[in-house]
């Protein structure tokens, strides 16, 4: 019995652990925090790239939880999807936090860093559990963990905005964790199971004796999961949310956090309903037209915006757009599209409000009319900025356009060309509102306080230029990451 | 191996990021900097043209990305003849460029973004797949866009923005075909039969539109009537950059793109099958005799000369929907004698501007007197693009007259002979005004414009005569080769 046996567990138990050793580090030992937050997630990335070594060696395997075997114990179903996702979010994660570790001291006060990390670890937890799991209430766990979490780094900051943004999204947040619970009762009381295996196992069973339950089931999960990640027109909270909190809060939540119940979506409506119950209800129709919307539509409001970071919150509307197009159109090009954009999208925009974090810790100017020539005294986190926004508008060998290619080729692999126009308008939309940001940035005259900006130091600098090299690496490369998102999209639809 | 496409887009791309290294003031080292990174990549690209009328041909994949996407290059008949001539071209644009710019602000960036389009341009001209031609398309927008706004005033900021939204509009039309051209037939690699011959059975209405989505994705850049307005405005660029990119690269990209979609994705066989050729040869004719009645009526001396390009441009694609030999080869002649004319009259306008200050064509009364050289070669070329013998524009018309005869579509000479009337009428009012008018021009003292300035334009209307004279020892010979190759 060997240690990395149980890396599927220790990769979410030992963040928990930092989580809580945080407080009293800060207390007893304040310069181990960010060695000990670093060292954790590390540890988390290499168990989660482990476990991708596995299962693209030997294929996926369950991991039992004190070796329970279900319908009693908990299972964790280390499957494509869910090492892509682990391995998404944790290498995220790091980058992220690292960038953190100097640009939360500006924005926060000094007390209550210890309680980040504790926060970030635990959100990381939260995400890594969401997808790992193959249980339905041990999802409702880590739902709970993941929302309490995100509310906490946003509203760490002690601002009026914060606080106000972090309730709005924690009661829109609790509905949400409601129909979830509702849901996963409504399964539990027509199947008997929580386990995802057993319960796919007894749904079409039960389907002619209790449709209704079951297509209530599924409605209140897509209301629960679409309200947390921000589905349009579920998305009201997020736009503040995301634009007040301290930036690698911002990239965490905009990168990461709404990706991973999109991730808990795909799971459910692929392997736990049955194909025939889709067919019942025009549910695929629904989450396509809600996807369109919020591609168009998120756009639309991204353009008016003159706050850097409520504009790239807007944008985040758009992107989730993007996943839910590829969940719904039901073609193996779209699905590998959507979930390839789960990843590209984490890079591009952490890397995007990442940027914006560095421009206002320089500067503390937040307004993109004032943005002027800043290109010119601060290359890095600009060019940084300018490639993330032609990612977002999908411009070849950026990784943006990668995924958008796998879209478009899903949309017209089914025949619904309609859908790859979307594509097509929303990368217009999305040049409306970006290039010029870089054209001002790079051509206006330097004013005031971006004349002058504060040196950036060194960790910001390397974690932009990471997520940058990134952003290439998948456009030029995509082979690099397609393969595993392949086989997900392959066995998601059985075809494997 | 030699990989002579490579280090053609590789060069410019280093070049660049040497001149940008310069600082603004090294004024001396940049300009050798750049005339010698301009020769560099036209040696590079020179050896190629013996190699294709030997009928060998280079391929080479840079990057595999996915599924049926590569960037790739080849050197064959058609991209040779582009890379020749704007790398050629590029060389006396450059040359120019140091005399023109001397007193302008912002040189290093003017500099910079001038070589790296010419990388962009190679890869263009180099492609051997519709999706790496997209990409260089694309970049060509984006690297030419802060050489339209480089007078930073607000025409030039709204030229440029107009500039942008049209090329990214152009950029997304080219792209949905491109996807839908890959869904439908698989390959996007090009070849001189086409390579969606097998699908047009299944998918006949889909192709049908898609043809359109691309020709109008293409046509934004070759400024085909209605998609031309970006080509007016964007003459607020310095002269240079009208010369080169809004006479030769940029817009004979667009027409480059719309041979590549017709004859090497569609093929002609496709064409005469889905009949969408005689659409478009309608909507290029209305083109060509808008944009020259249009021209009649401004009186910019850069805007008559842009909208002269308008039409001038549609002759090729017009030389091209006739889908028979000896229009094409008029066409594809044409892009080369359009360019070689069309340059030497933008080089003039420049030294007329920068020289006399006179923008308009009412304060060039009489300027014959102060300019006599500038305006012998404004009026060699003039007479040129109206295609009066020997100069090299009576070579593409003549063949594009007997390409609308071959193809039993007379009419289209007619388009081709009304032109030449209106050419006739907006070119020959301005010579005969600079010379028979008094004006308040004086004789010059020594050389009418700087030596930079004066001796490309000298150099190049000389080409004008060369080209026309020994056309079957020049062009034509691979311009056949490439038709042979498509109808074969």
């Amino acid at each position: 019995m060997s240690i990395v046996n149980h890396f599927p567990v220790l990769a979410v138990v030992v963040l928990l652990l930092f989580a809580y050793l945080m407080p009293l580090l800060m207390r007893w030992r304040k310069e181990w925090c960010v060695p000990a937050t670093l060292g954790a997630i590390g540890f988390s990335l290499i168990a989660s790239l482990y476990m991708m070594w596995q299962v693209m060696t030997t294929g996926p395997f369950m991991y039992q939880m004190g070796s329970w075997a279900p319908p009693w114990g908990i299972e964790f179903s280390i499957d494509y999807l869910a090492v892509f996702a682990t391995m998404t979010i944790t290498i995220v994660g790091l980058i992220v936090i690292y960038y953190g570790t100097q640009d939360l001291l500006h924005e926060l006060k000094e007390q209550v860093m210890g309680w980040y990390y504790t926060l970030y670890l635990l959100l990381m937890a939260s995400m890594i559990g969401m997808v790992l799991t193959n249980d339905l209430f041990n999802m409702f766990v880590f739902v709970e963990i993941c929302a309490i979490a995100s509310c906490g780094i946003i509203s760490i900051k002690e601002s009026r905005e914060c606080i106000e943004a972090a309730f709005k999204y924690l009661v829109l947040s609790a509905v949400g964790s409601g129909c979830l619970l509702l849901a996963i009762a409504m399964i539990y009381m027509v199947t008997g199971h929580l386990n995802f295996t057993y319960v796919a196992q007894a749904l079409p069973q039960v389907m002619d004796l209790y449709p209704l339950n079951i297509l209530v089931s599924l409605a209140l999960f897509l209301v629960g999961l679409g309200v947390k990640a921000a589905l349009f027109p579920l998305h009201v909270w997020l736009p503040d949310a995301h634009s007040s909190a301290p930036s690698p809060s911002s990239a965490v939540l905009s990168g990461l956090v709404i990706k991973v119940y999109a991730i808990a979506m795909i799971k459910l409506l692929y392997k736990v309903y049955p194909p025939e119950l889709l067919g019942m209800a025009p549910i695929m129709n629904m989450i396509l037209w809600m996807a369109t919307l919020a591609i168009i539509i998120g756009s639309m409001f991204a353009i008016v915006q003159d706050d850097i970071k409520k504009m790239l919150a807007y944008s985040s509307i758009a992107q989730i757009g993007y996943v839910f197009l590829g969940v719904g159109l039901m073609s193996e090009s779209a699905l590998q599209g959507g979930i390839l954009h789960i990843f590209n999208h984490a890079i591009m925009k952490s890397m995007l409000f990442l940027s914006a974090g560095a421009i206002i810790y320089a500067t503390g100017t937040r307004k993109l009319s004032d943005l002027k020539g800043i290109g010119i005294t601060l290359p890095v986190p600009t060019i940084a900025f300018s490639l993330g926004a032609f990612a977002m508008v999908g411009i070849p060998i950026t990784n943006g356009f990668i995924s958008k290619w796998y879209l478009a080729l899903g949309s017209l692999d089914v025949g619904r060309p309609f859908f790859a126009a979307v594509i097509l308008v929303s990368s217009l939309l999305n040049g409306i509102y970006y290039l010029p940001i870089v054209v001002n940035a790079f051509f206006g005259e330097p004013e005031g306080a971006v004349a002058e900006p504060r040196p950036l130091p060194r960790q910001m600098v390397v974690s932009l230029i990471l997520l940058g090299s990134g952003v290439i690496l998948f456009g030029v490369f995509p082979s690099l990451i397609l393969g595993v998102v392949s086989k997900a999209a392959q066995s998601l639809l059985g075809l494997l | 191996m030699f990989i002579s496409p490579f280090y053609a887009i590789l060069v410019p791309i280093l070049g660049g990021g040497l001149i940008a290294l310069l600082k603004e003031e090294q004024d001396g080292p940049r300009n050798a900097l750049a005339v010698f990174i301009s020769i560099l990549t036209f040696s590079i690209v020179a050896p190629t043209l013996p190699l294709v009328l030997t009928g060998e041909q280079l391929a080479f994949t840079a990057v595999r990305i996915s599924g049926g996407l590569s960037i790739a290059f080849r050197v064959e008949p058609l991209g040779v003849i582009f890379a020749i001539l704007a790398s050629m071209l590029w060389i006396f644009s450059v040359i120019y460029a140091t005399g023109y710019m001397s007193h302008e602000h912002h040189r290093r960036r003017f500099f910079t973004f001038y070589i790296l389009a010419l990388s962009a341009t190679m890869g263009v001209a180099f492609s051997a797949n519709l999706f790496t031609l997209y990409i260089f398309y694309e970049y060509l927008a984006l690297i030419t866009y802060p050489l339209v706004i480089h007078e930073q005033s607000a025409e030039a900021y709204s030229a440029g923005t107009k500039y942008i939204i049209y090329c990214f509009a152009s950029g997304a039309l080219v792209f949905l075909a491109l996807f839908t051209l890959a869904g439908i037939g698989g390959s996007l690699t090009f070849s001189p039969t086409g390579v969606l011959a097998s699908a047009v059975a299944d998918n006949r209405l889909l192709i049908s539109v898609m043809f359109f989505v691309a020709i109008a994705g293409f046509g934004v850049k070759a400024a085909l009537m209605p998609l031309h307005s970006w080509l007016p405005s964007a003459m607020v660029a310095p002269t240079p950059v009208s010369a080169l990119l809004h006479a030769v690269a940029i817009v004979k990209t667009g027409v480059f793109g719309i041979l590549r979609i017709m004859f090497y994705i569609y093929g002609v066989d496709t064409l005469r099958e889905l009949g969408v050729a005689n659409i478009l040869a309608i909507i290029v004719s209305l083109s060509i005799i808008v944009a020259s009645v249009l021209a009649i009526k401004q009186t910019k001396l850069k805007s008559r000369l842009a909208y002269s390009t308008i039409g001038q441009l549609g002759y090729i694609t017009l030389g091209a929907t006739m889908l028979s030999p000896y229009g094409l080869i008029g066409g594809i002649s044409h892009i080369v004698n359009h360019a070689l004319l069309k340059i030497v009259l933008f080089f003039c306008a420049g030294a007329i501007i920068t020289q006399t200050g006179a923008t308009h064509l009412n304060q060039m009364a009489g300027i014959g007197r102060r300019m006599p050289y500038t305006m012998f070669f404004f009026s060699l070329a003039s007479i040129g693009l109206i295609g009066v013998l020997p100069l090299t524009g009576y070579i593409s018309k003549f063949y594009l007259l007997s390409g609308s005869l071959q193809a039993g579509k007379p009419i289209l000479g007619f388009v081709l002979l009304t032109s030449a009337v209106l050419n006739s009428i907006y070119y020959l009012p301005i010579i005969i005004s600079a010379y028979f008018t008094e004006g308040s021009y004086d004789k010059p003292n020594g050389l009418e414009s700087p030596p930079s300035m004066f001796f490309p334009t000298a150099v190049l209307t000389v080409f004008c005569v060369l080209f026309g004279v020994f056309a079957h020892y020049t062009t034509l010979p691979i311009v056949n080769l490439v038709v042979t190759n498509i109808f074969q």
